[in-house]
């Protein structure tokens, strides 16, 4: 017996001849957002399929909400897979009581509840409308809702965000946050770097299905060792002390610094050199670069 | 835990929602009774319109009984005839419609022979004199009764003068043996099985294969998945849109039941027809079996073709093998018990049509009939079988063709 809602232990698994997944070890816990990140084809689906029965893996093992996935755990699960459907020719009401009842709600349950996720992301008006006459980003919160409607304890979203507006965007990691604080533990996986800093506590990267990298989100910056510096500012001095590589955005400027330098260093120099700061911020190395560093290795190393 | 069978229903309830709020399928529900109701409407206008009718032939009497003296002088449409041969000469000829022939011992048994002209199990029906010719007839006989100084024992006779012996005619002037009646209705309703469960499954291997094929270009499938097993989903969906059918079929024979006999009613000669429970009952397992087995198999090919375009493809070549007996049904009708016919009853997908042809057009054995639906139960199960192990696998396969190394990975694991 386990506290983890999702525990994955060496699990592989092989088409044809391609191993698409291998020997993947992480856990997700109660109440806790857990960032599954990769480049695309790097393995996150199928592992998020094997973690939910919809595909076996070819070996190891996998322990959802405590036991061996099952009907009674899938049961206690919402998904949001990243390729998106509903029956375009029902209501969308009656889908969303479709997807309570597999769920193991009764029927009158499922129709209030229904109606409750819908009026949370604010289709309520539209239940009535069958899907096809819904826009993409609508259809997409509809499906969101009925992911959620049995309150489940583990929460899976595969790039839950492709496709939305930004106020939507807002309004689902709001929703998010509140199943979090719930306590249902959320898998959220994408490749939207910014998202997972966002939201996650602990991430798993991986690559061609091996896990590159995996902990608490700010052990993992911190373990980077590097650091860089944020400075806004009209222009740049001619020179950086301890700089080795510079990315200008707009008026914002990111210095990386070599090991052991000091960001004070190159804050001296923008003023020494009379160049006025309006910002200046020591920053961590952002996921996305920890990222795009990572696969870049494990490509060249490959 | 729910079971299997909990499951399957939520995934049936659904599916029956779904084909029921089909605008489509309630306007192929409705064509048949809408069809027939506009028949009935139209028969009698039409026939008012019709041009009067040529006088009727008339009907012959043959009185071969030494006790009584039967005169027919003066009865309108009747014409007396010497002999049976002559009765059935003229007959042949067309000069009469049909013929009564009194035998020699008519006062002992009441029997009286009714002689009519076949014409064939295509060209007709003629199960009975009408009601005008017996109630000449028996008018005749009560006269001639009155007319004999007979006992009072019979007597009798006169007050039911004639028990009729119907014997049809062939071309040749002798009798045929079968029960023309019996015959049509048996073939009638055979042959209406038979096409009622190609209807059937046109529309459920089209709706089917549509369901399964939308539901994995729609990618709906991913979240059944986590909430059913795969044998659910699919005993769900073959019985719901299995349910769908059938209360479409239910209509039709409804309809047809309540507006045909007053069709029927507008036709004196139509009015004998009566339906056999055992071709019934046959006619209706093997319709339900059928089903089982196409829309098994049908499941099964939906997951595995790529798309939706595609499972329309191959969604009307699933009915061919049903037609096969229909349509070779000219070269084994006259052998219904030959290789052939027998070599179709045994082969689950064409057997039901095979089945209810044979059935319609002769009598096959009991043995031949269990064992042939034994088969097609058998078949089916496993069919769905096989379909939930391929289902898990080639439903996540969007847009690509199963190889046959993936079908047979499928196989062997569990569903």
């Amino acid at each position: 017996m386990t506290s983890a809602a999702l525990e994955v232990q060496e699990v592989t698994k092989v088409y044809d001849t391609r191993t698409v997944v291998d020997r993947l070890s992480f856990e997700v816990g109660p109440g806790e957002i857990f960032g599954l990140v990769g480049p695309n084809g790097s393995g996150k689906t199928t592992t998020i399929r094997m973690a939910l029965d919809i595909i076996r893996p070819d070996s190891g093992r996998i322990l959802l909400l405590g036991s061996e996935p099952c009907r009674d755990a899938l049961a206690k699960v919402g998904y949001l897979p990243e390729e998106r459907g509903l029956y375009q020719r029902s209501k969308v009401a009656d889908i969303l009581t479709y997807m309570g009842r597999l769920k193991h709600l009764d029927s009158a349950t499922a129709g209030v509840r229904a109606d409750e996720m819908l009026r949370r992301v604010g289709l309520y008006e539209h239940r009535n409308k069958k899907v096809q006459a819904l826009s993409r980003g609508m259809s997409q919160l509809a499906q969101f809702a009925g992911a959620l409607l049995h309150r489940p304890d583990l929460l899976v979203l595969d790039e839950p965000f492709s496709g939305l507006d930004p106020l939507n965007v807002v309004l689902m990691k709001e929703i998010i946050r509140e199943q979090r604080d719930r306590g249902a533990a959320i898998i959220f996986s994408t490749h939207q770097m910014t998202d997972v800093e966002e939201l996650c506590q602990r991430v798993l990267l991986i690559n061609n299905g091996q896990a590159l990298l995996y902990g608490r989100l700010l052990d993992l910056k911190r373990a980077r060792g590097k650091r860089s510096v944020r400075i806004m500012a009209e222009r740049q001095p001619a020179i950086l002390p301890g700089v080795v590589q510079t990315n200008a955005n707009n008026d914002v400027c990111e210095h990386l610094l070599a090991e052991g330098a000091s960001p004070e260093g190159v804050l001296r120099a923008y003023l020494e050199a009379g160049i006025p700061v309006e910002k200046y911020e020591v920053a961590l190395p952002s996921l996305n670069e920890i990222f795009i560093e990572e696969v870049r290795h494990a490509r060249a190393a490959s | 835990m729910p079971g299997l069978l909990p499951e399957a229903s939520i995934v049936f309830q659904e599916e029956v929602r779904r084909s029921l709020g089909r605008r489509s399928f309630w306007v192929i529900t409705l064509l048949v009774p809408v069809l027939l109701l506009a028949l009935l409407v139209a028969i009698p206008i039409i026939r008012a319109h019709q041009k009067p009718a040529e006088p009727p032939k008339p009907m012959a009497v043959v009185d071969l009984s030494p006790d009584l003296a039967i005169d027919i002088t003066g009865v309108p449409g009747v014409v007396a005839f010497p002999s049976r041969d002559a009765a059935i000469q003229a007959l042949l000829n067309g000069d009469i419609r049909e013929a009564f022939v009194i035998p020699a011992d008519y006062l002992d048994t009441g029997q009286v022979e009714w002689l009519n002209k076949g014409l064939g199990l295509f060209g007709g029906v003629e199960p009975g004199p009408g009601s005008e010719s017996s109630a000449t007839l028996e008018a005749i006989l009560r006269v001639a009764l009155a007319g004999q100084s007979l006992p009072s024992q019979e007597m009798q006779r006169a007050l039911v003068p004639a028990s009729l012996q119907r014997v049809r005619l062939g071309v040749d002037g002798q009798p045929v043996l079968h029960n023309v009646v019996q015959e049509l209705t048996t073939f009638l309703m055979a042959l209406a099985g038979a096409v009622l469960l190609l209807f059937a499954l046109i529309i459920g291997a089209s709706s089917l294969v549509q369901t399964v094929a939308e539901e994995k270009e729609n990618r709906m499938v991913e979240v059944l998945m986590t909430s059913a097993r795969p044998i659910s989903i699919m005993l769900g969906k073959v019985a719901g849109v299995g349910f769908a059918i059938l209360l479409q079929v239910l209509v039709w024979m409804v309809s047809v039941m309540l507006i045909v006999p007053r069709v029927f009613s507008q036709f004196p000669d139509l009015s004998n027809l009566s339906l056999n429970p055992g071709v019934a009952a046959l006619v209706v397992a093997f319709f339900i079996a059928g089903y089982f087995l196409n829309a098994s198999f049908t499941v099964g090919l939906g997951a595995i073709v790529p798309g939706v375009k595609e499972a329309n493809q191959v969604g009307g070549f699933l009915v061919l093998p049903l037609l096969v007996p229909i349509y070779s049904m000219p070269a084994w009708v006259a052998h219904p018990d030959a290789w052939f016919a027998r070599f179709l009853s045994f082969i689950p997908f064409t057997a039901p049509t095979a089945i209810m042809v044979r059935v319609g057009v002769s009598s096959v054995a009991a043995w031949e009939i269990l064992l042939s639906l034994a088969l097609l139960v058998a078949t089916g199960v496993g069919l769905l079988w096989v379909s939930a192990r391929l289902f898990r696998v080639g439903m996540l396969m969007y847009g690509q063709r199963m190889r046959w190394r993936t079908v047979l990975a499928a196989l062997r694991q569990s569903a």
